[in-house]
């Protein structure tokens, strides 16, 4: 029965057990399995990514661990690939670094004191950024030149945007370069999965980002951020994502205006003078700090210039006082100290500045301080001293007593003086006696004579006269005066005026009368030695007794009696008045004492 | 216009780059300077066409131009009709990498004006019979075949 069935079976469903057969065969043989599924695992791992673009990454997932294996059992190997190629990539990595280090140092230099810098300076103080760090973030630009979309296996270009003009090679080859210099790289430089990312050609940057299919290569001038490059990290999933299909196909390569309009979009551009939000923001605090600062910044100047000229004025004047050497300046507080050489001759009453003087002592051979030093030790106001280059002169008129010439003598030995010549003039000028009696007449009554160192004086004067005349001719030597008489005026008239002479005779005069008449004119001589012009007045007085005009006349008489005898005795008739007290009528009493003759001194 | 990838293929010095710089820059030179890693040149062929040239490095180390040829849309094999080792080495190309017969592609037999040296027989071109459809008896230095062989490669293409 059952062998029925199985013929039953064999011949409806003959083929199809094949077929079954076939299936379980295929099922149960792994090889067989593995053969088929390989032929529709590449159309099912395309449709897989197609739906799913993230699938790819765990897809193509490399063993890592067969690569470690591989290095280490063959490390000479790579050693020898790698190091020629790792030491120029060294080195110009550093290189770079170093280039973009000193332009950097280059531009905060430039930016130094420029209006931005301080801005940035404020903006740092301000925050508490460290300024180097805000330079750094408003400095960098950048500019994405080029946009290469490369794909992945020919390493042909499937869209470019930028100016193909600044390409010094063809884009195509462009692409195919890179593609082949990251195939290099991936087969003979790095680890595993690694490639290439970065290049530099000459002074731009080439970006390398991987995408499943197609890569983006970048082209950048200038310094590109971290942000950019993730940037372009996301753009290239997007692009995938978006142009699936165009990438994919060959034949919309270079001819796809989406695309190109796409990668466009990616020429980014990032320049110093971008960030437009920061203006809106008011300037006031910046300007206000930067006025004050200005302020603060012009009076500093100017004080340190004024100081400074102040220093420069004092310091020149203290040079070019006599007699001090300065070493240094100082200024404290409002005083300027200076410290120096002093001599004590040093005079610093010209500076116009109050200056301490903290001076060591010296001996100045300046010709100012020795013309002081000098004049100090003749003390003789009289003496002119000039002091030239060493060499002093005197000059003037001086009494050179013995005295003042030591004096010149030891001004003549004095440090620093190299000659000394002294052309000043004796004064007053030496006098002799001879030409002292000369010009000086010797006063009436008196005599004076020189006998070797003595003078003597001789005859009659007033105390006063004697006493003037010795004073002067004292210097001519020693002075004898004890053959002088000495009288006074007031003594001399009134032994003229004090009695009135009693006289009666009319011819002639006795003894008494003569003898009277001779005291006074001999009295009245001394008078005339100091009073040249005085006048002796005879007044005649009668009793008046008989006939007036006898009485007068007889008055007459005796008038002329006494004047008479008075010019025999050396008195001139101009020094004598006459005056008769004339009678006009007869008294009748006889009265001898009443006839008499007064004297009286006038002018 | 289509860009194409086409891949210089041959021993060193069969004079690769000689060929590549002549059809591309009519330029010509006595000096032998070998190519390190790859060199690529562009021509635009016709109106539709631009051929994207590799020319890769000496074949003589192992394997080492494998990534290059990757997504090559046709190949030059280019042989030194003076050295009939420059054949053996495409042959053992061949043996490594037999999916490049798929590909359409031209031999350069070159350097042919060095016509005393040439060392060639019937046999040899059987073999490259077995490469490829297409042969040129070129030579870089005069210029002969050069370009004839490049565009019947770019019809091949299209
Ligand atoms: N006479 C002659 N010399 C040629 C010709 N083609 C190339 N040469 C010379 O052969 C030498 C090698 O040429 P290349 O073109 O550099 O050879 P290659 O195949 O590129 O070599 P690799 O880059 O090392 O793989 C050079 O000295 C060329 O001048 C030719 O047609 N005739
Ligand atoms: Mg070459």
């Amino acid at each position: 029965m059952s062998d029925d069935r199985e013929k039953l079976k064999a011949l409806l469903l003959s083929e199809e057990m094949a077929q079954i057969e076939a299936l379980r065969k295929l099922w149960s043989d792994n090889q067989l399995l593995s053969a088929k599924i390989s032929e529709v695992l590449g159309q099912a791992a395309d449709l897989t990514i197609a739906k799913d673009p993230s699938f790819q990454k765990k897809f193509s997932k490399i063993d890592s661990k067969s690569y470690v294996k591989a290095i280490k059992a063959n490390k000479e190997m790579f050693i020898d690939t790698l190091t020629p190629i790792m030491g120029p990539m060294i080195r110009r990595s550093v290189t770079s670094a170093i280039r973009r280090l000193s332009s950097d140092i280059n531009r905060a230099i430039e930016l130094g004191f420029s209006a931005k810098a301080l801005k940035w300076r404020w903006l740092a103080f301000r925050t508490g950024v460290p300024f180097t760090e805000i330079v750094f973030n408003n400095t960098i630009e950048y500019q994405v030149q080029q946009i290469f979309l490369i794909d992945n296996n020919t390493g042909l270009l499937i869209q470019h945007a930028g100016h193909e003009e600044s390409l010094l090679q063809d884009k195509d080859a462009f692409s195919a370069m890179l593609t082949a210099i990251q195939d290099f790289v991936k087969e003979s430089v790095t680890n595993e999965g690694q490639s290439l990312t970065a290049a530099e050609l000459g002074d731009s940057l080439v970006w390398l980002v991987p995408g499943n299919r197609a890569n983006i290569a970048v082209v950048i001038k200038g310094a590109p951020t971290q942000r950019l490059h993730n940037t372009f990290i996301q753009a290239t999933e997007n692009i995938h994502i978006e142009f699936h299909h165009e990438i994919a196909d060959e034949k919309l390569w270079n001819n796809n205006p989406e695309l190109k309009v796409e990668l466009e979009k990616l020429l980014l551009t990032k320049t110093q003078s971008d960030p437009e939000n920061e203006k809106k923001k008011s300037n006031f605090g910046l300007w206000l700090f930067l006025f004050l600062l200005l302020s603060l910044l012009s009076w500093a100047v100017w004080s340190t210039y004024k100081e400074h000229q102040l220093h420069k004025r004092i310091t020149t004047q203290l040079n070019q006082t006599p007699g001090f050497i300065l070493s240094d300046l100082e200024h404290k507080e409002d005083e300027f100290i200076a410290s120096g050489l002093q001599d004590p001759l040093t005079d610093f009453s010209h500076l116009d500045e109050k200056v301490t003087i903290k001076g060591t002592p010296f001996i100045s051979l300046d010709d100012d301080i020795i013309k002081l030093r000098i004049e100090k030790i003749l003390d003789e106001p009289n003496i002119i001293v000039q002091v030239k280059d060493q060499m002093v002169t005197l000059q003037g008129a001086v009494n050179k007593t013995q005295a003042v010439n030591q004096r010149i003598t030891f001004a003549s030995m004095l440090p620093g003086i190299s000659r000394l010549t002294d052309l000043s003039t004796q004064y007053p000028v030496l006098e002799t006696w001879e030409s002292y009696i000369q010009s000086n007449p010797i006063p009436n009554g008196i005599e004076a004579k020189k006998v070797n160192d003595t003078i003597h004086l001789s005859g009659a004067s007033t105390q006063q006269n004697f006493d003037e005349l010795i004073n002067k001719v004292k210097k001519f030597g020693k002075i004898d005066s004890t053959a002088v008489e000495v009288f006074s005026i007031n003594e001399l008239e009134q032994l003229i005026t004090k009695i009135p002479m009693n006289i009666i005779n009319t011819t002639a005069l006795n003894l008494q009368q003569t003898g009277r008449l001779d005291e006074i004119a001999l009295t009245f001589k001394k008078m005339l030695i100091i009073r040249r012009d005085a006048k002796i007045q005879l007044t005649a007085q009668s009793d008046c007794q008989g006939p007036a005009l006898i009485s007068n006349t007889n008055s007459q008489s005796r008038l002329s009696l006494v004047q008479s005898y008075l010019t025999a005795k050396g008195i001139n008739n101009k020094n004598i008045t006459t005056n008769i007290m004339k009678c006009t009528t007869d008294t009748g009493q006889k009265d001898h004492s009443k006839i008499v003759v007064k004297f009286e001194v006038i002018q | 216009m289509i860009s194409k990838k086409v891949c210089m293929i041959g021993r060193f010095a069969v004079g690769k780059t000689s060929l590549v710089d002549r059809y591309v820059k009519n330029h010509f030179s006595e000096k032998y300077q070998t190519t390190v890693g790859v060199a690529i040149s562009t021509k635009i062929m016709d109106e539709s066409t631009k051929f994207v040239i590799w020319d890769i490095a000496g074949f003589e180390q192992d394997n080492h131009y494998k990534p290059y040829l990757r997504g090559a849309h046709a190949i030059i094999f280019v042989v030194d009709a003076t050295e009939p080792e420059s054949l053996h080495t495409l042959s053992q190309i061949l043996a490594d990498s037999p999916e490049l017969k798929d590909l359409p592609s031209v031999c350069f037999i070159n350097k042919t004006d060095l016509v005393d040296e040439i060392i060639w027989q019937d046999e040899f071109t059987d073999t490259i019979t077995e490469l490829t459809d297409h042969h040129f008896w070129t030579s870089a230095k005069t210029g002969d075949n050069v370009e004839d062989g490049f565009v019947a490669l770019s019809h091949l293409l299209s």
